[in-house]
């Protein structure tokens, strides 16, 4: 199989992005690059179901998706995932205004991570990697009626949690959130 | 008069509605309280979640995944597109940056910006990297600024202001991207920055608030340096 210099280095491009989405649906970073590395495996060895000219971040996306749910197949990994959600976001932020933003990107990132399955992937799909409504619903293999319902569902569920969590809406004095290099 | 049921809020909020559908929500939001607060706070969220997730875009990608991607394939350069062509004609580069900003463009998708690429940034690095580069640069810096909250003060949404400095070559465009006010209510922009320096386009996302008459200030910015410099 080959893989010509220009689809090769796109997904080298990706992989920030992928590594993105993997994390929303393992929830742990050791996993997420497992999940990733796999996925690219696959999609190397089965490069010639994918079409130029069309999206590979959705392709690559799907193959991640499909992966991801073959392997909670296979290993029950629930309690393990329950120890890591409770490990997030010791994030390292210098400065009180930084570490009250991320207090709030804690809650929001906890309140993803807290979704259930389904629903995350649609949320990770369209609210972070920002693709419409039909291109997630390609990515998914759902139906858009499935998808919207998910994404209605997710929504919904995270103005609540958020309110709950009471925090302030936007930090007023955020700019010290910096994307701090973070110890692996 | 339809209904605005939280399924066409956020179908609004993620751009999804068509552009009539759009502007009849809008009308309505007007004057319901209720919808007004529930379409700010997914605004809001969505923001916040973005960029609760970007940590792993300016992460270092693990060696071995990037090794898992370089190793395993057989190298076919004869069959990259660009080699059919044969004796190319010349390639402009304004062209060859747009071949590069489509797939990105395309990776965004519609009216919904993700973050894509690898990012890095600091604001407080910037200013300290500023003491050390020529005036020039630390003029166009200060012109970009100026541009910036420009933009955000008089653009609408998806309008880009255009930037250039004929002297340096840098050019640079910004296009507010939403807009909304937060609960004490104050007014914050999701912006777009696409700055090319030397043939190299460099884009952005920030959200910026509108803190005195005029001024806007950034609280998140992300670089994107992903996609642009690889394809």
């Amino acid at each position: 199989m080959t893989l010509d210099v220009r689809t090769q280095q796109e997904l080298i491009a990706i992989l920030p992005r992928l590594r993105r989405f993997a994390l929303g649906l393992t929830r742990n970073g050791a996993e997420a690059d497992d999940l990733v590395q796999m996925a690219c495996e696959k999609a190397i060895s089965r490069i010639n179901q994918w079409k130029p000219g069309t999206r590979l971040d959705s392709w690559m996306f799907r193959i991640i998706q499909t992966t991801h749910i073959d392997r909670m197949r296979s290993q029950k990994r629930r309690d393990t995932y329950l120890e890591i959600i409770g490990n997030q976001g010791e994030h390292i932020f210098d400065g009180e205004n930084a570490a009250e933003a991320s207090l709030t990107l804690d809650n929001v990132r906890r309140a993803i991570y807290n979704l259930p399955e389904d629903q995350r992937a649609v949320v990770m799909l369209v609210s972070i990697e920002g693709l419409s409504y039909k291109e997630a619903s390609e990515v998914l293999e759902i139906p858009m009626g499935t998808l919207t319902s998910r994404l209605v569902r997710a929504r919904t569920a995270l103005v609540r949690i958020m309110n709950e969590a009471d925090t302030d809406s936007i930090p007023s004095h955020a700019n010290a959130l910096s994307p701090i290099e973070q110890g692996a | 008069m339809m209904n605005l049921d939280e399924s066409t809020l956020i179908a609004y909020v993620d751009g999804e509605l068509d552009h009539e559908t759009t502007r009849e929500v809008e009308a309505q939001l007007g004057n319901t309280p209720e919808a007004r607060v529930f379409v700010e706070r997914l605004r809001e969220i969505a923001a916040l979640s973005r960029v609760a997730f970007n940590d792993t875009l300016h992460e270092p990608v693990p060696q071995h995944l990037r090794d898992t991607v370089i190793n395993t394939i057989t190298l076919s350069n004869t069959q990259t597109p660009l080699s059919d062509k044969g004796v190319a004609t010349f390639r402009p580069c304004q062209q060859t940056h747009w071949g590069k900003a489509l797939p990105m463009a395309a990776a965004i998708g519609g009216l919904l910006l993700g973050l894509g690429g690898g990012f890095q940034y600091a604001e407080i690095k910037t200013q300290n990297s500023l003491q050390l580069v020529a005036l020039a640069q630390m003029q166009d810096q200060i012109a970009m600024e100026t541009q910036l909250n420009k933009a955000l003060e008089a653009n609408l949404s998806g309008n880009e202001l255009a930037w250039r400095n004929p002297d340096s070559g840098r050019s640079a465009t910004f296009t507010p991207i939403r807009t909304y006010q937060d609960k004490s209510g104050q007014y914050c922009r999701e912006y777009r920055k696409d700055i090319t320096t030397d043939g190299n386009t460099e884009t952005t996302f920030g959200l910026a608030c509108r803190t005195g008459e005029g001024t806007w200030k950034t609280k998140y910015l992300i670089l994107e340096n992903g996609l642009a410099e690889s394809l």
